[in-house]
């Protein structure tokens, strides 16, 4: 399971969709390069598994949804048959957008081979934060407000929770070292009760007691079995009615 | 009472346009190489009355396409003979804006421009921001997945719906996606987008909304050859400048909108102009910007002219923004062609586009979004001459297919079409295209909603549209 095809100039890589999520951006870093998406360093989530069940990039703010890192994919469809969708450049609007259809889908469609996606220069060194809140109304004030106002303004601000909040504190905000917003940041939460700061790299573990997995919860294509066009979908992919065992 | 009669009473007799006069503006879009002459445009004025427009056109058997303001390149909204428009320009309302959560709710008809405006006392804006962006709507945005110069950092229309409220061809709406997440598990919204209207209209979107920046840097640099400033983009993208935008133009271009009344100060000496911009906060700003002039020198820029203000940044991009009006002042046709190569590729399609406009000896300009690969050449061309029209057609063929060879795709931004349909099979295998065709046939089963657009047309179907035959004499 490795990288296929690495256009540093192009900042495209075709991969296996069974190499690690964190194999491929330790292998992107030595080329000043990464995947637009924050992923647990330790965890050996496959980069299908990331692309095909999982539905929430941590770095959305920044560098859109997971589907918006994937350009291209090679398939296997369940009667057998190989397809390819999409296309090696970062934009193209010819025939039916059937990438985004099948990243998320949960492999009800289609198995995964090989993911084309784009990358990004490499961040440099990151800030950590946790912003713990009394209660809720104290993190609607303090937090949603100024967090929404900045999350994704500043070139690289990004912020990590938005919509699976614990009720008492804010999970994470990113920043590059050495750009003012740093401060401006720290300035917004001054009177915040409970502000810590931690400095962190990207290239170990660097958030202490995060809960990666609440944040990669699963896809919600389990439900989409009821969507009205699911059957209509099948079969237009396969169209003798074959399936995948869905387990 | 026929079909004609109902939809009269549903939009009122005023709204209804049969006149061939009132119908010569829908015969084409802005890609005058195909036209049709529609029976009806049928032009409602709310949710409602589209769906009842639909139910209608539906029970008659009859065929029809939605259409904004026809600003299309690649002839998606026109409808074979018999046919009926259905206009959503006067869905124009912005429903609802809420800030905190970046989103704007609006209707089809929206013009894309006036989105920016709106929510721009919020310090938001609508990133997308096609050439036509003061006119186009979000509707016909959505249909075609339409990009823009800011596109190579914010990404196009499609990274920006959250969710589509559709009249499918039946009749029956639905809701797609998700109005926080966007695209949850299985993505009908993002199949939507770029779907070029053949699986469902429009009714209602739900549109992400991005915060103004703090600072914004414009540059104009110009080089002696468009090879050289291809090579600074590609020294640009290297370094790893996250620049907004990256636009190219050549000398053609440069000409063009000098002696046109959107005359911003270009170098006409050039061989090509380079505009970046970049924009984040005020430091980074300045730190992408002495990455970036670095890359301008090593890369033998001619001269660099920076804009601090706002109204010198609008200078800036006047040119840009105008350039296509000024092509299209050359000729009495223009074709506007949307091809996308990856970016350390645009030297030598730049190449190639040089050679076949000389060996057809077609006039060629072009401007392109170089950061995405995505280039626009615009060859101008008398569409009464037959056989000029039919070259103009063979020398896009020739340069999208030379685009596939060295990775790129068909297009980037204009959709296929009618345009390109012919071409669909190159970029795709059988089976590829079989099951688009198939997912076409699921929404639109009788293929009454834009029949087969943006796919290879079914038996017999393309002789409903005229190819390289504007009739002067009307």
């Amino acid at each position: 399971m490795s990288i296929i095809d690495l256009s540093r100039a192009d900042q495209t890589v075709v991969v296996d969709a069974g190499m690690s999520v964190a194999d491929l951006q330790r292998e992107l870093k030595e080329h000043a390069l990464m995947l637009g998406v924050l992923h647990d360093p330790a965890s050996s989530m496959s980069l299908s598994e990331l692309f095909m069940h999982r539905r929430h990039n941590l770095w959305q703010g920044a560098y859109g949804y997971l589907r918006d890192q994937a350009l291209a994919g090679n398939w296997l469809l369940a009667d057998g048959k190989s397809i390819d969708t999409g296309s090696k450049v970062v934009k193209s609007v010819a025939g039916y957008d059937l990438t985004r259809l099948l990243i998320g889908s949960g492999m009800r469609f289609a198995k995964c081979n090989t993911l084309t996606l784009r990358l990004r220069p490499l961040r440099r060194e990151l800030y950590y934060y946790r912003i713990t809140l009394a209660d809720y109304l104290t993190y609607s004030h303090y937090a949603l407000q100024p967090m929404s106002a900045i999350a994704d303004g500043p070139q690289h601000i990004v912020l990590a929770s938005h919509f699976k909040l614990r009720r008492d504190y804010l999970e994470a905000v990113e920043h590059e070292v050495g750009e003012r917003t740093t401060l401006d940041l720290l300035r917004k939460f001054n009177d915040a009760p409970g502000l810590t700061a931690m400095h962190s790299r990207p290239d170990s573990p660097p958030y202490p007691d995060f809960d990666w997995n609440s944040w990669h919860y699963p896809s919600s294509a389990i439900n989409d079995f009821a969507l009205p066009h699911f059957e209509q979908l099948c079969l237009a992919l396969c169209p003798n009615g074959e399936r995948f065992t869905i387990e | 009472m026929n079909w004609l009669s109902q939809l009269s009473k549903i939009v009122g007799a005023e709204h209804l346009l049969t006149s061939a006069a009132d119908l010569l503006a829908y015969e084409s879009d802005a890609l005058s190489l195909f036209r049709c002459e529609p029976v009806a445009v049928v032009l409602p004025n709310n949710q409602q009355q589209v769906v009842d427009c639909v139910k209608i056109l539906s029970a008659a058997n009859v065929c029809f396409t939605a259409r904004g303001a026809g600003t299309g390149l690649s002839a998606g909204a026109l409808v074979p003979k018999g046919g009926v428009i259905i206009g959503l320009n006067r869905l124009n309302s912005i429903i609802k804006v809420d800030a905190a959560s970046r989103l704007a709710v609006v209707e089809p008809g929206v013009v894309n421009a006036r989105v920016s405006q709106h929510v721009a006392q919020y310090g938001l804006r609508y990133a997308p921001d096609p050439a036509s962006q003061s006119v186009c709507t979000i509707g016909g945005n959505v249909a075609e997945n339409a990009g823009g110069p800011m596109c190579f950092r914010h990404g196009s229309t499609t990274n920006h719906v959250r969710q589509v409220k559709v009249v499918l061809a039946d009749g029956s709406v639905e809701t797609w996606g998700h109005p926080a997440h966007g695209n949850d598990g299985i993505d009908l919204r993002g199949l939507f987008c770029g779907s070029e209207g053949s699986l469902a209209i429009a009714l209602e979107i739900h549109l992400n909304l991005t915060p103004l920046p703090e600072a914004v840097r414009t540059s104009l640099v110009s080089f002696e050859s468009i090879e050289n400033a291809c090579d600074c983009v590609s020294a640009i993208v290297e370094e790893g400048i996250e620049a907004a935008a990256l636009e190219v133009m050549d000398q053609q271009a440069i000409h063009a909108v000098e002696d046109s009344l959107y005359r911003s100060g270009m170098p006409r000496d050039a061989g090509a102009i380079l505009i970046v911009e970049i924009e984040g906060d005020s430091d980074y700003v300045k730190s992408q910007q002495t990455l970036a002039e670095e890359c301008f020198s090593r890369t033998g820029a001619l001269s660099l002219k920076m804009a601090d203000t706002p109204a010198q940044r609008a200078l800036l991009w006047k040119g840009r923004k105008n350039a296509g009006g000024a092509l299209g002042q050359l000729a009495p046709d223009s074709y506007v062609m949307d091809g996308v190569v990856p970016p350390s590729k645009l030297s030598e399609i730049m190449r190639f586009v040089d050679e076949v406009a000389q060996r057809y000896e077609l006039p060629c300009a072009n401007l392109f979004h170089a950061g995405d690969g995505n280039i626009h050449p615009h060859f101008a061309y008398d569409g009464g001459d037959a056989l000029q029209s039919k070259d103009v057609e063979d020398a896009g063929c020739e340069i999208l297919q030379r685009c596939l060879d060295i990775g790129g795709s068909i297009t980037g931004e204009h959709g296929v079409g009618l345009e390109k349909q012919h071409l669909l099979a190159a970029q795709y295998g059988v089976e590829e295209i079989n099951i688009m065709l198939r997912i076409s046939n699921a929404f639109n089963p009788q293929q009454l909603l834009n029949p087969n657009r943006g796919l290879p047309l079914g038996g017999g179907c393309a002789e409903a549209f005229h190819r390289h035959s504007r009739d002067v004499s009307r």
